[in-house]
């Protein structure tokens, strides 16, 4: 155990907890039992026969001479290099919610989705590597931004316009329904009876639109929603300042951050940057340089969220009673202030806490002068009512906060309001016709204004939307929408920057933009881009070119207007928190599907939740204690109830939830949507369940007092928390190697550390050299927090007939500090190696292919595990670890392949040759890491007989839509084959014979791989190891890096680096007393922490191998390891270990 | 053996009769099987099937022999991202056109040329030019999907079209000319030395120096290799001379050789290992020794001078070019 954690238990899940056989199976098999049974649906028989029918039909197609067609450009473009990539800034807006990118286009069809490298909003990182054409650098992205070029290719886009003749929809063309609309005369009487009802942009182009649209229909209305806003935090601003202002956070020199419900690195706005500020406030090498602690975070919120997974504290709350403690968070920081100096933390354990939180946002860590430092700031999440917002803004502004400013916006209605007027006209019956721009209000607009009944009441409805969904299908046109990829479209960014969004592809079906469609209604004909162009004001043509080059108007961010003082809001109780309460609360989670248009989206759909782990479905998160209190086990069905309207969801237990609150995410169970999300006329099962009836425009975010009961139906999740477990406690000849997987300890044991290799005295000497931070010696090596004492494995190195190159040899290196688990690199890996969907079903079996995977660790107090009680851990906390291939060197793998088809390459790849391999799955099951995945379908052509959601439902032309996705330089694998992550060996050889033909060598950094491109703290570096400045090679070195599984001895050439923690020692932590009962104790007492050197040489005190240096370098094992050889002495050591490690 | 019937029939097993039909259908049904081995053995290691030969009509009867051969068009004339990318890029019907364009058709300024403005050969041509629309192709050379291929990787490193596609410039009607099976890949993998040329020899399909061109090829690209040093290296085993270039024209004399610091008796050995002989110093052994004296590898390198051969002009450009054929599998499978 490492020094912190030392009073803790890990444990995956609760299966883990309880060693169900279920979890056993897990770890103890490759993949669960039953793996290799077919599919449902089909019976042996017709298996059989199908096989038959397919060798013989292999066997035919198998003639040779297949005549194909290449089809070369009749005038190629200059410079245009068929098969070669360009990469494109564009941008993509999703209801007001910006996102600057950078798309990877292959022969003019985008395939790859990054983060924009200029753009702020987009990880802004410099450009990596010294070779700029070789590799390009890529800005960070979030899982939803890789995975929207999925949706440009969605088969269920329509193809055109539709008509409804009858009940049924015919295809038109853009002409039929121009004349269609020319009919309708819409600008009778200057628009009387004309209702546009649309998503909200922040689009300029579509805003001067508007306004001539208003010229030309002076009587029209026109109304914006979007179930995914932040009305509540606008209207807190505005009632705060007087006027309409967005926050912007600068997380970079965070000392402390209490989050409210607030998920900064997760579902935020602006998360991209938040994340790089939140991973540059915790790089311990650099604060230990500047003489500053590392960012200390507190996720006070009533769901699991990735920032509270990430925060030092996080404490469980109830949503509803969070501004009742913020305004009582507010007191006690007026309090401090009036003091004049921190006031000590007395009283219960709450009390102490929101002392102590006081305190720290108004000293700061370092405890300096009140205001001085001004790092630290309150964020609230976006479920919180404006009051709470506003409490916020005033404590930001007690504190003196800097890391947050403010920047003008235009005023705007609110969501919330406007779509409430809207069914107002709609229901006085005076709408003769209606047009919905974007958006699918039937599915998510509040259930208490009946939108479904009032829509029936506009005469002639017409929807624009990329596909058909719950709206269209009851309008009588359906106009076809582009997807941002195919037109020119403008919007702001959440700093304010302009950004331009250009096509890179013609519509691939036949559509328009809205700018398209709104200059259609006003009777003018320029084309999309000249009306994008226009909204850019006189830009000089180079400007202009420039802009749409960099994908943004340089500089036109905005700058931060000056606030006034803030008013307290009235009639927040401060003492409501901590009164007893035990009505039940439900909160309507922010959701991977947006607002539910990314339904469809099959790669969204499987990743597993950062938390749950789920995949395919929105369950009600409920802690194990308010789950016994509704009578609900783990996959079984709850009804939650709302003015009479009811949901039935299933219930999964998160210890650390808050109690009595049930959590569950919007944007689920659409009915209509297409052969992923749902679709009721195809005959697929929507997936999870929509959550619109239970929420209202009084309860959007959140509801308190509702009913919920437990109904005993049983309903399987498909949660990816236990497969591919890796076994640390092993059986009993591996006792002996114990080892533990993640790494971590406190910033003080590092701060210490650090003193002790560079000398007592550095802390007032200035910066350090970063080798000064390292001794020479690499056998001798220290380790922090200290954990060499492995008994290696004594092997023989593969016989190679070949050298290791000297020129390149690969590693990659994952900072554990940093990583935040927010599933981006699985995304990103999906869409650059061709990972093929498998769905629910599958997923339940334990075979999805994600070729990185984000194993999930929760740590729970040792005084509730030696109870039994575990799960009455209030605060359990959790880690996450991003396991991908290692590339050992004497690769396990490799050693019981029978065809070699798995291979060491002599750059240290451990190579997949796809077209070798005959299945046996032995490289799977010897795979220590569990990382090898296998295609027992055909996923990629899913038109099988095989029962996918899918299968079947699509045409032979849908299938071809759906495989421009596919990136070229990766094959795609046919079932019976395994696959792995190959540290995106395309791009590797890409570039090396990039390099090689320009004649500039290439730099140790210059390749990357799409998991590192894509990460928003940069938690991946991969690279040269032979290039010892390179990143990969300096993160190797460095002290807190850690090989998984090291006593293995294989040599593995990803590491981990250790996470550091910064947990305030003060802080209450809650403890099972010796009567049984929960009692708190300061955090030092709790985890009472051995010095470095302590804990360094004796920690697990077993002794019998802790000699340091006991490694594989050293050579033979020496025989006189007998004591570890012998089986009875393992047997023993190795159950004295587990019970060790459970101490 | 002496026999006694009897015994004979006691002790003695004897087939009955049907055996011998039984004998019979084995002998046939085992020839059966072993002609279906051998026909099916033979059909799937047939060059035909291997797709040697595959030679599809195109739909513009393009000529590579008139094009190619006898206008000496180089090839990368059309295929003109070939030395760029891994793709060498079937030509837009605009390069047709520059040439069968026809007068009245000006392109960006210039005036293309009318090259049999009227043949009916060119009818698809002049139509793609026309509408827009491509000429479809058929494709010649396929790989598997799982196989990469770079032609950039190729042609940059000295490897002639001509060794994997033949003759083009004597082909009417395109073929595939080699196996591009695995195997063969690999053959040229594993010893590249006579596959390579120097680079700008690549588009030279017919390109065979022998004799007298093949020491004035070698001793052009030992300069370039060496600059300095090129034709520095006269003398036999007994009288070894380095001669050394000063970097003046012409001027070249005998001395000492330590002018450039790249050349000096030190490092001399290493250079030559790192720019002639590379990885294979078995090369220049000539006593077996398993070492190479200084004597030695100049004696090499003036037996290479004399009487050179394309393995030994393979060798210095493979060392030349830092060529490392690589024979990791994620070199062509990804």
């Amino acid at each position: 155990m490492s020094t912190a954690e030392s009073k803790q238990v890990i444990f995956r899940s609760l299966d883990d907890l309880e060693e169900t056989p279920e979890f056993r199976q897990f770890v103890a098999r490759e993949f669960p039992e039953g793996v290799e049974n077919p599919p449902d649906g089909v019976t042996r028989r017709r298996w059989i026969q199908l096989m038959g029918a397919s060798a013989v039909l292999a066997g035919v197609s198998g003639c040779r001479f297949e005549n194909k067609k290449i089809t070369p450009y009749a005038f190629r473009p200059e410079d245009r290099v068929p098969g070669d990539t360009r990469e494109f800034a564009t941008t993509i807006e999703w209801a007001g919610a910006v996102r600057p990118m950078y798309v990877t286009s292959y022969d003019s069809r985008p395939i790859k989705v990054d983060g924009n490298p200029l753009h702020e909003e987009s990880g802004g990182s410099v450009p990596r590597g010294r070779q700029a054409q070789a590799v390009a650098s890529k800005g960070t992205s979030d899982l939803v931004s890789q995975a929207s070029v999925l949706d440009l290719y969605d088969p269920d886009r329509s193809r055109g316009c539709l008509e409804k003749v009858g009940r049924e929809f015919e295809s038109r063309t853009w002409a039929d329904f121009a004349a269609a609309v020319g009919s309708l005369d819409l600008a009778a009487s200057g628009g009387e009876g004309f209702v546009v009802l649309s998503e909200p942009t922040t689009s300029k182009a579509v805003s001067a639109l508007k306004d001539r649209f208003a010229a030309k229909y002076p009587k029209a209305r026109w109304f914006d929603y979007s179930p995914v806003n932040s009305d509540n935090e606008a209207a807190g601003l505005k009632a705060a300042f007087g006027k309409s202002v967005l926050p912007q956070f600068d997380l970079s020199s965070s000392e402390v951050v209490v989050c409210l419900d607030a998920d900064p690195l997760g579902f935020h706005a602006s998360s991209l940057k938040n994340s790089k500020g939140w991973a540059a406030s915790r790089v311990p090498y650099s604060a230990r340089v500047a003489h500053r602690p590392i960012g200390r975070y507190y996720s006070i919120e009533s769901q699991f969220t990735i920032t509270g997974m990430n925060a030092d504290h996080r404490w469980p709350m109830k949503s509803s009673v969070i501004g009742s403690f913020a305004e009582s968070l507010r007191l006690q920081v007026e309090k401090v202030r009036e003091a004049g100096n921190p006031i000590d933390p007395v009283g219960s354990a709450e009390e102490q806490r929101v002392a102590i939180l006081a305190n720290e946002l108004v000293y700061g860590i370092n405890d300096i002068t009140p205001s001085s430092s001004g790092k630290c700031v309150v964020m609230v999440g976006a479920n919180q009512p404006a009051e709470v917002h506003q409490v916020a803004a005033v404590i930001n502004e007690l504190i003196g906060s800097k890391l947050v400013s403010y920047v003008s916006v235009p005023e705007s209605a609110s969501n919330l309001g406007s779509i409430g007027e809207a069914v107002e006209v709609l229901d006085s019956g005076v709408v003769e016709n209606l047009l919905l721009i974007g958006g699918n209000p039937l599915y998510d607009a509040p259930a208490e204004l009946g939108f479904g009944s009032v829509l029936a009441k506009a005469k002639n409805k017409i929807h624009f939307s990329m596909a058909a969904n719950e709206t269209t299908y009851q309008c009588d046109w359906h106009a076809n929408m582009a997807h941002p990829f195919e037109v020119w479209t403008d919007s702001v960014a959440y700093d304010g920057s302009h950004c331009v969004g250009q096509p890179m592809i013609d519509p691939l079906f036949d559509s328009k933009s809205t700018v398209e469609l709104l200059a259609m209604l006003v009777g003018e004909s320029k084309t999309g881009m000249e009306l994008v162009r226009g909204a850019f004001g006189d830009l000089a043509e180079t400007d202009w070119f420039e802009a749409v080059h960099d994908g943004f108007v340089k500089g036109s961010a905005s700058g931060a207007t000056a606030v006034s003082q803030p008013v307290v809001p009235a009639g927040l109780d401060a003492a409501a928190w901590m009164a007893e309460d035990d009505s039940i609360e439900v909160v309507f989670t922010p959701s991977r599907l947006h607002d539910g248009r990314l339904a469809n989206n099959a790669w969204i759909q499987e990743v597993p939740d950062s938390v749950t782990k789920v995949t395919w479905d929105n369950p009600a998160v409920v802690n194990p204690k308010t789950a016994k209190a509704l009578g609900a086990k783990q996959n079984e069905k709850i009804k939650i109830e709302v003015d009479g309207r009811t949901v039935e969801a299933a219930v999964f237990i998160q210890p650390g939830q808050a109690e009595n609150s049930i959590g569950i995410a919007i944007g689920y169970g659409r009915k209509k949507v297409g052969h992923i999300g749902g679709s009721i006329e195809k005959g697929i099962d929507p997936v999870g369940v929509d959550v619109g009836p239970l929420r209202t425009s009084e309860g959007w975010g959140m509801r308190n007092g509702v009913k919920a009961t437990g109904t005993g139906s049983r309903y399987r999740l498909a949660s990816t928390q236990d497969h591919h477990a890796i076994d640390p406690t092993g059986k009993a000849e591996i006792g002996s190697r114990w080892s533990r997987l993640i790494y971590e300890g406190t910033w003080e044991s590092y701060e210490e550390f650090a003193d002790t290799i560079i000398g007592g005295e550095s802390k007032s000497e200035g910066a350090k050299s970063y080798s000064e931070l390292k001794p020479d010696e690499e056998e001798k090596r220290e380790h922090w927090p200290g954990h060499h004492h492995l008994h290696f494995e004594n092997v023989d190195p593969i016989p190679r007939e070949w050298k290791y190159s000297d020129e390149f040899k690969w590693g990659m290196s994952i900072d554990l500090n940093k990583c935040t688990g927010c599933n981006a690199c699985v995304v990103a890996c999906q869409a650059e190696n061709n990972i093929g969907v498998v769905g629910k079903d599958e997923v339940a079996r334990g075979r999805e292919l994600h070729w990185i995977r984000i194993d999930r660790y929760m740590a729970a107090n040792e005084t509730y595990h030696n109870a039994g009680k575990i799960l009455d851990d209030p605060e359990p906390r959790i880690r996450t670890q991003p396991v991908a291939c290692h590339h050992c060197e004497n690769a396990p793998c490799e050693q019981v392949c029978p065809v070699a088809a798995t291979v060491h390459s002599d750059e240290g790849l451990n190579d997949m040759v796809y077209n070798r391999c005959i299945g046996t799955r032995y490289c799977g099951n010897n795979c220590p890491y569990k990382v090898r995945r296998f295609n027992y379908l055909n996923y990629s052509d899913a038109v099988t007989f095989v029962k996918y959601p899918w299968a079947d439902k699509l045409s032979q032309d849908d299938i071809s839509v759906k495989k421009l996705v596919n990136n070229p330089e990766v094959s795609i694998r046919s079932r019976g084959v395994m696959e792995k992550c190959s540290y995106c060996v395309q791009r590797i050889q890409n570039g090396k014979i990039k390099a090689k033909a320009s004649g500039v060598p290439l730099g140790g950094d210059d390749i990357t791989t799409a998991c590192q491109d894509c990460c928003p703290t940069q938690a991946i570096s991969f690279g040269n190891l032979g290039d010892k400045n390179s990143q990969v090679s300096k993160n190797h070195q460095d002290v807190r890096s850690y090989v998984l599984l090291e006593e293995l001895n294989i040599g593995q050439r990803t590491k981990y680096m250790a996470r550091v923690i910064n947990p305030n020692m003060q802080w209450p932590v809650y403890v099972l007393g010796e009567d049984g009962e929960p009692t708190f104790l300061r955090y030092d007492q709790v985890f009472k922490e051995p010095s470095h050197h302590g804990a360094h040489g004796s920690h697990d005190g077993s002794g019998d191998h802790s000699e340091d240096g006991d490694h594989s370098k050293d050579g033979d094992h020496p025989k006189d390891g007998d004591d570890h050889s012998g089986d009875d002495h393992s047997k023993d050591g190795g159950e004295k270990h587990e019970k060790e490690e459970l101490k | 053996m002496a026999t006694d019937a009897n015994t004979t029939q006691l002790d003695g097993f004897v087939f009955p009769a049907w055996v011998n039909k039984m004998v019979l259908l084995g002998l046939a049904s085992a020839g059966l099987i072993g002609g279906y081995v051998a026909t099916v053995g033979f059909f799937a290691t047939h060059p035909k099937v291997i797709n040697v030969g595959h030679m599809p009509e195109q739909p513009v009867p393009f000529s590579h022999a008139l094009h190619a051969g006898k206008l000496k068009l180089d090839c990368r004339y059309c295929h003109n991202t070939v030395d760029k990318a891994a793709h060498a890029a079937i030509p837009p019907t605009a390069t047709c056109g520059n040439c069968h364009g026809g007068k009245d058709r000006v392109k960006e300024g210039a005036t293309l040329a009318a090259v049999h403005l009227k043949s009916e050969k060119l009818t698809k041509v002049r139509e793609s030019l026309e509408s827009g629309e491509p000429v479809e192709w058929l494709r010649v050379h396929e790989l598997p999907g799982f196989v990469y291929f770079n032609h950039s990787a190729h042609v940059t490193r000295g490897v002639s079209c001509v060794e994997c596609h033949g003759r083009i410039d004597k082909m009417e009607v395109v073929y595939q000319a080699k196996q591009l099976s695995m195997k063969w890949c690999l053959d040229c993998h594993r010893n590249p030395d006579e596959s390579l040329r120097p680079v700008d020899q690549v588009t030279n399909l017919g390109w065979d120096p022998q004799g007298e061109e093949l020491k004035k090829v070698y001793d052009e690209e030992l300069e370039k290799a060496f600059g300095h040093l090129g034709r520095s290296v006269v003398g036999d085993s007994n009288d070894l001379r380095l001669f050394y270039y000063d970097g003046k024209a012409g001027a070249s004399k005998a001395g000492e050789f330590a002018v450039n610091p790249l050349v000096n008796k030190q490092n001399l050995q290493h250079v030559f290992a790192e720019k002639i002989f590379g990885e294979d110093p078995k090369l220049a052994d000539g006593d077996g020794s398993g070492d190479i004296s200084l004597a030695e590898a100049l004696l090499y390198l003036k037996d290479c001078r004399s009487s050179p051969t394309r393995k030994d002009l393979g060798v210095l450009l493979k060392n030349a070019y830092k060529i490392k054929p690589k024979q990791n599998c994620s070199t062509c499978h990804r």
